[in-house]
């Protein structure tokens, strides 16, 4: 066999893999967009910002791969920057912080809205094998202290804060909580269900 | 045909080749997302009083994930403000895969987005809910709090749990509903049930049962909401 006809095998070769490769592509996005099918328990910190990219992108769209920013484990210092409290969380589970730089276009049709971030950050729990919480920034300001950039500035407010004397009053009374339980880890068990009645 | 032994193994390189090349470095080698096209059905109420909390049991539900990658069915009772910027928070029951495993779980969510504009939401992995069974839900504004809701559930042995006090930063809205949403359009929800659908008015601590007046569902599928039942109940489906 003469070397010109090896040369175009290899080159008909390359086609035919590029062909198959971008026939494959768009299932191996659905596989990488939404969740994990692997266990995130042992993964590196790398991984689960690869991980919370596939989150974003099943709550937003964008058409450029956004930037992981930290991918780090959750401190205790880090809660109320996410909206968090302590109980939020369990904290005999490994939990991850992930903050995604990019442009995040997000639509919710019940609520007739659209907007655009380009800071989202997730809260993982490994063991759970979810996202737990997820914030978003539109300036980055809410995670200045996560990302130790004095420099990125507030969001701007589109609904204008009510202060304490533009709170309607009368200022109601909240009921009383009826057994209420603390928020615990769980446990295998599911809750008993409870009978619509009017009480 | 090939007579030289190494011949197979460039043809084999060559189609390995041609992968890496297609993979990383062509226009397909991207992460293109096409981000989520929600589907919904949800019957509501438009107040022109200022809503201070909304209550309903709601079923959970009980279809499981056919797409990879699919995730968030949930079922949602909610309290919203329909102006250029809306402001809202609802909760409900979220359906989802743990990585790693292939049997859905349900558990207690929440979801806002405040008066910055960004969105939120928080998922209680303490509890777990039966698909297709019954819990009550309630959200109200917590007061002293400067603007934040509390969004709670009831199971039947009477046990709450405080979901999440979101900081919305806004003291009355103007819409209740009940229904259910997924994130995907391809993410159908089958049946929900909704009963006993409540309001609670500004400086009031009545609850008023409401059946609902406009509904709102995503044009491009199949759809249906049952008329309003004597328990201030529907049942949507899609």
């Amino acid at each position: 066999m003469s070397r010109t006809k090896i040369l175009i095998g290899i080159f008909v070769t390359l086609i035919i893999g590029i062909a198959l490769a971008a026939y494959l592509r768009p299932q191996l996005v659905k596989a990488e967009c939404g969740r994990s099918n692997r266990s995130m328990v042992n993964v590196s910190s790398a991984e689960m910002g690869t991980i919370a990219i596939g989150m974003a992108c099943r709550d937003f769209a964008f058409t450029a791969d956004p930037n992981v920013i930290l991918s780090r484990t959750l401190l205790p210092s880090d809660l109320p920057s996410l909206y968090l409290d302590a109980e939020d969380i369990c904290s005999g589970h490994k939990l991850d912080l992930v903050i995604l730089k990019g442009a995040f276009h997000y639509t919710n049709a019940v609520h007739a809205t659209e907007s655009d971030y380009s800071y989202v950050a997730y809260v993982i729990d490994r063991e759970e094998g979810i996202d737990i919480m997820m914030a978003t920034s539109k300036n980055g300001g809410p995670f200045r202290k996560l990302l130790n950039d004095p420099s990125l500035p507030d969001d701007p407010i589109i609904v204008p804060k009510q202060s304490v004397t533009k709170v309607l009053s009368p200022e109601p009374t909240d009921p009383p909580e009826i057994n209420e339980i603390p928020k615990s880890c769980g446990d295998a068990s599911i809750r008993p269900t409870r009978a619509p009645n009017k009480k | 045909m090939i007579k030289n032994p190494h011949k197979s193994l460039i043809l084999f390189f060559s189609v390995l080749i041609g992968f890496s090349l297609a993979l990383t470095f062509g226009p397909l080698g991207k992460v293109f997302a096409v981000g989520p096209n929600n589907a919904y059905v949800v019957g509501a109420l438009r107040q022109v009083n200022s809503v201070r909390g909304s209550k309903a049991y709601l079923t959970t539900p009980d279809v499981i994930a056919q797409i990879v990658g699919l995730e968030n069915y949930y079922s949602l009772t909610y309290a919203g403000t329909y102006i250029s910027n809306p402001l809202w928070v609802e909760t409900g029951a979220r359906e989802y895969i743990p990585s790693g495993q292939s049997t859905p779980v349900y558990k207690p969510r929440t979801g806002w987005r405040d008066a910055s504009g960004n969105v939120g939401s928080y998922t209680y992995t303490g509890w777990n809910l039966y698909p297709g069974g019954w819990y009550y839900y309630e959200l109200h504004y917590k007061a002293n709090s400067g603007g934040n809701w509390r969004t709670k559930i009831i199971d039947g042995a009477g046990n709450t749990v405080i979901i999440k006090d979101v900081p919305l930063t806004l003291s009355a809205l103007h819409e209740v509903g009940s229904g259910g949403e997924s994130t995907d359009i391809v993410g159908l929800i089958g049946d929900i049930s909704t009963s006993y659908n409540g309001w609670q008015q500004w400086g009031t601590t009545y609850w008023y049962y409401y059946c609902y007046t406009t509904s709102y569902h995503n044009p491009s599928i199949p759809w249906s909401i049952t008329p309003c039942g004597g328990s201030y109940d529907w049942t949507i489906h899609f």
